[in-house]
């Protein structure tokens, strides 16, 4: 029996050690190579001589720019069809099919969205290669993620609750808004950090509809071009010229990028702990 | 005496399967009438039938009328905000909002737009029999309360936007025995001012507390009428063997 019992802890123990061993391995090597770059210097000057030396704030700025406008434009739309979904949407073929295809549309290359954002926005709406395309691209990319999250939040509120308001004669628009949506927000908040966390990171959504190689100046009109964390990696790491001299930049932008999506995941895991059990 | 609610062949279907059939049944006002009858016999049903709960589920259908105060509920016309204010509601398990004690009462209050919100949170708390034992902590949340206050907090609510009627689902079947007995103490309090429906698969609970009493049986009221009657002399075999025990 115990014979048994340790060879199982062995059998599910090992790929676990593994994994994180690569973790650690990685985060180490990034740490290692990218800290004797990072200074607040670094983190709040402009790149100079051809990206060879100075600091990534413009870049810094874009991604979050980019972020931030990709969520609000995400916001209202999820969390309508969240609702939707919820409490209004009737039990046949029509929500069902739906649902089917919100789930398939979250687990498509982001690539796609890319190229849709480009014939879209930027074509047809004639953005432009611009942050407004790029963010409304990042958008839809996320509104799947969003929808699904947002279902589940407001059904993991007790039924019991919504029941108890719909008794007492209370509009169900008021039992969403002031018993269902306050209680499910902990969870809801999650749901937003992790689809900030991978907002952050993506490359594919922004690379035809607005990112930059290079800009001099930080602009906020949405309607410029904008440099991000990710594809100024990519470039820093395989398209520049000294590809040697800016590796150290490299490695140092990888870490902030690391920095700033572990945040947010790290966010939603402890907004999780905060969620009630009921009974 | 008078007549608050009335069914007048009433029937209630979930997809293609009958729940309730043909029910006939005149229930008086400011009585305690007792609904009782095996587990699936529809009881619950023909109670959430009366604030018209079923609505939330899918594929239900109804033909029939249930009249309160001689106005047919099931008209296309019908204020399901009003019907549900009119006829308040206590479920099986005690399900207080995860609010404060007394914002429990006062969020009924304020949406109905009542006035004198403070007045009547604490009338409400003292009419369940509750005031005394959470006067010192309103405002903490009501899920640290046990089961029993709980429930009486839920009455609480009910009754703060006055109803007319209360429904109550097995209220007391979480509750231990001490608990029960107050509830059922409050039930009886309460009967002077509210006509109280009360569904309960225990025989001697409706013996002790109602005044009226339906049995049903798969889907139909098998017998109806005051509840000594029914308990002395009942009419129909099956209600005698449900009353023998003889299925629960």
């Amino acid at each position: 029996m115990k014979l048994k019992s340790s060879f199982y802890f062995y059998l599910l123990g090992i790929p676990l050690f593994l994994f994180l061993f690569v973790i650690i391995f990685l985060t180490s090597y990034l740490i290692a190579h990218g800290i004797p770059v990072l200074s607040l210097r670094f983190l709040f000057s402009y790149p100079e001589k051809q990206m060879t030396a100075g600091g990534i704030f413009p870049v810094i700025f874009g991604s979050f720019y980019l972020t931030i406008l990709a969520f609000i434009f995400s916001l209202i739309p999820s969390l309508f069809s969240g609702i939707y979904f919820a409490y209004y949407a009737q039990d046949n073929f029509l929500t069902f099919a739906l649902k089917t295809l919100i789930k398939s549309l979250s687990g498509m290359p982001a690539i796609v969205f890319g190229l849709f954002g480009l014939a879209l926005f930027v074509r047809i709406f004639k953005l432009g290669l611009s942050l407004l395309a790029s963010s409304l691209t990042l958008s839809l990319l996320t509104i799947p993620y969003l929808i699904t999250t947002t279902e589940e939040a407001l059904l993991s509120v007790p039924h019991t609750f919504y029941e108890a308001a719909i008794a007492l004669g209370i509009p169900k628009w008021t039992v969403i808004r002031k018993i269902i949506l306050p209680e499910a927000k902990p969870l809801l908040l999650s749901g937003v950090f992790l689809a900030f966390a991978r907002l952050i990171g993506e490359v594919a959504p922004i690379l035809f509809t607005g990112v930059a190689f290079y800009l001099k100046t930080i602009s906020f009109s949405p309607l410029e071009k904008f440099m991000a964390l990710p594809y100024h990696i990519y470039i820093l790491a395989t398209q520049h010229e000294k590809i040697l001299k800016v590796r150290p930049i490299a490695f140092a932008s990888s870490l902030v990028l690391l920095f700033f999506a572990l945040t947010f995941g790290v966010g939603a895991y402890i907004l999780r702990m905060k969620i009630k059990k009921y009974y | 005496m008078k007549i608050k609610i009335r069914f007048e062949n009433f029937s209630l279907w979930f997809g293609e399967r009958q729940i309730l059939k043909n029910i006939n049944m005149e229930i008086p006002e400011k009585k305690v009438t007792a609904i009782m009858g095996p587990s699936g016999c529809g009881k619950t049903t023909l109670l959430r039938s009366i604030n018209r709960m079923n609505d939330l589920l899918p594929n239900v259908k109804t033909s029939g009328k249930v009249f309160i105060d001689e106005e047919n509920i099931y008209e296309e016309k019908q204020d399901l905000l009003a019907l549900r204010k009119k006829v308040g509601m206590v479920f099986q398990k005690p399900n207080p909002f995860p609010k404060s004690i007394y914002e429990n009462i006062a969020f009924g209050l304020k949406i109905h737009k009542f006035k004198n919100i403070k007045e009547r949170v604490i009338k409400a708390l003292v009419d369940a029999n509750l005031y005394e034992e959470v006067k010192d902590i309103l405002n903490q949340n009501a899920l640290t309360l046990s089961g029993g206050q709980q429930q009486r907090l839920c009455l609480a609510r009910a009754i703060a936007i006055e109803p007319e009627i209360i429904l109550l689902d097995e209220p007391a079947s979480a509750l231990d025995p001490i608990a029960t007995a107050k509830l059922e103490e409050l039930i009886q309090k309460l009967k002077k001012d509210y006509t109280i429906v009360i569904v309960t698969h225990n025989m001697q609970q409706a013996a002790r507390i109602s005044d009226y009493c339906a049995f049903m049986y798969l889907g139909e009221v098998i017998e109806f009428g005051k509840t000594e009657d029914i308990f002395v002399r009942p009419k129909d075999k099956r209600t005698e063997d449900f009353l023998l025990g003889k299925y629960g």
